[in-house]
């Protein structure tokens, strides 16, 4: 009837997630070599120049759909799970549980890897481009957060929710 | 076949949860989900109206999208305006078919087929000419796939980013470009405003 073990599987894919989402801007994601000069980007490097321009209402909807709404996903799912897992009570669970799901349709973070994937063999005529460990990292959220989706039983961490309102401490 | 409607009950479009829609109920009360607290509607307020303002401003901008340049490259001197279209011809002509035909699916097809198919279902919305259960795994697979035409948004922001770096020489976004992301945010709305459930109302002449 529910998923198998959907609190255990996707509380790990999120805690894994999270860890690679606070990671996602600390290294660079692409280099690019062209005619001896190498130079790499950072997932923030594109937006914040785009910030600048009149164009920044794109940037904040990269910025959001690629660094922001991940994030939120990963630590809405992690504040949920724990105390769904221990018994705990935590206070606004259920509104935390609500925008995770409300907002996690913005996590666009599989089309960002693709976007990657794109770029490489875009520039590849222009010069050697190498995947940096931003990009792997990215790759790794995006297995984190289809995965997290996929082993997470709404309906049965709604229940449970239910039911860890009701029972009084 | 018996409906929620026929049943008094409502689904809260966040949780899923089956509620109990009160008898009593008048224009004007405000009902939440008992599940997760957020407002339930019977049918989603305005759907109809919200939904075809948005598909129409989404068709309206599809075109400049396609037809001004998404950016600015200039590289070594000369300076090339790229479409959507120009970008995918120049992946297909460097020998990368697959990645051209993700692109072209993801910034072409997707987009306008998102605004045809939630044109029919407008249209159609109740009809029972055609089978309704297909109509609705139709707008299921319209919202699933309609975030992938933002691969040439993120696309753009890796390019901006080496351009500024100095070594790809410039890059610089051009019009198309806030276009293109409307049409793809519009649509998003466009399918989010859309209420599934009146596919199964009663057929009104």
């Amino acid at each position: 009837m529910w998923k198998p073990e959907t609190v255990n599987r996707t509380l790990s894919f999120a805690v894994a997630g999270l860890c690679l989402a606070l990671l996602s801007n600390a290294y660079p994601v692409l280099t690019f070599n062209f005619k001896g000069n190498s130079a790499s980007n950072f997932l923030t490097t594109g937006p914040l120049q785009l910030m600048n321009g009149i164009y920044w209402p794109l940037a904040l909807i990269i910025l959001w759909t690629s660094l922001f709404a991940p994030a939120f996903k990963m630590i809405g799912l992690t504040y949920v799970l724990i105390p769904v897992k221990f018994g705990w009570r935590f206070p606004g669970v259920t509104r935390v549980f609500k925008y995770t799901l409300t907002s996690g349709k913005w996590c666009l973070i599989e089309v960002y890897a693709a976007g990657i994937l794109v770029a490489i063999t875009k520039l590849d005529e222009m010069g050697s481009t190498e995947m940096d460990m931003g990009a792997y990292i990215l790759f790794g959220l995006f297995l984190c957060s289809i995965l997290a989706t996929k082993c997470l039983d709404r309906e049965f961490i709604w229940e449970k929710l239910v039911k860890l309102q009701k029972a009084k401490p | 076949m018996t409906t929620g409607t026929e049943l008094g009950i409502v689904k809260c479009m966040v949780c899923e949860a089956d509620n109990r829609w009160p008898t009593n109920f008048r224009k004007g009360d405000v009902c939440r989900c008992y599940r997760c607290g957020e407002k339930i509607h019977h049918r989603k307020p305005n759907s109809l109206h919200r939904t075809w303002a948005f598909v129409i401003a989404g068709l309206i901008l599809y075109l400049p999208a396609n037809l001004f340049p998404v950016m600015t490259l200039t590289l070594t001197g000369d300076v090339q305006p790229l479409t959507v279209w120009g970008g995918v011809m120049e992946l297909y002509d460097s020998g990368m078919a697959p990645v051209a035909g993700l692109v072209f699916c993801a910034s072409i097809v997707i987009p306008l087929m998102k605004l045809v198919t939630l044109l029919y279902l407008l249209i159609m919305r109740s009809s029972t000419r055609y089978s309704r259960k297909d109509r609705a795994y139709l707008y299921r697979a319209v919202e699933i796939v309609g975030v992938w035409s933002m691969v040439d948004i993120f696309l753009l922001s890796i390019l901006v980013a080496l351009g500024q770096l100095g070594v790809l020489a410039t890059v610089i976004p051009d019009v198309g470009a806030v276009a293109f992301a409307s049409v793809v945010i519009l649509t998003l709305f466009a399918a989010d405003f859309f209420d599934p459930r009146l596919i199964w109302d009663k057929e009104t002449a």
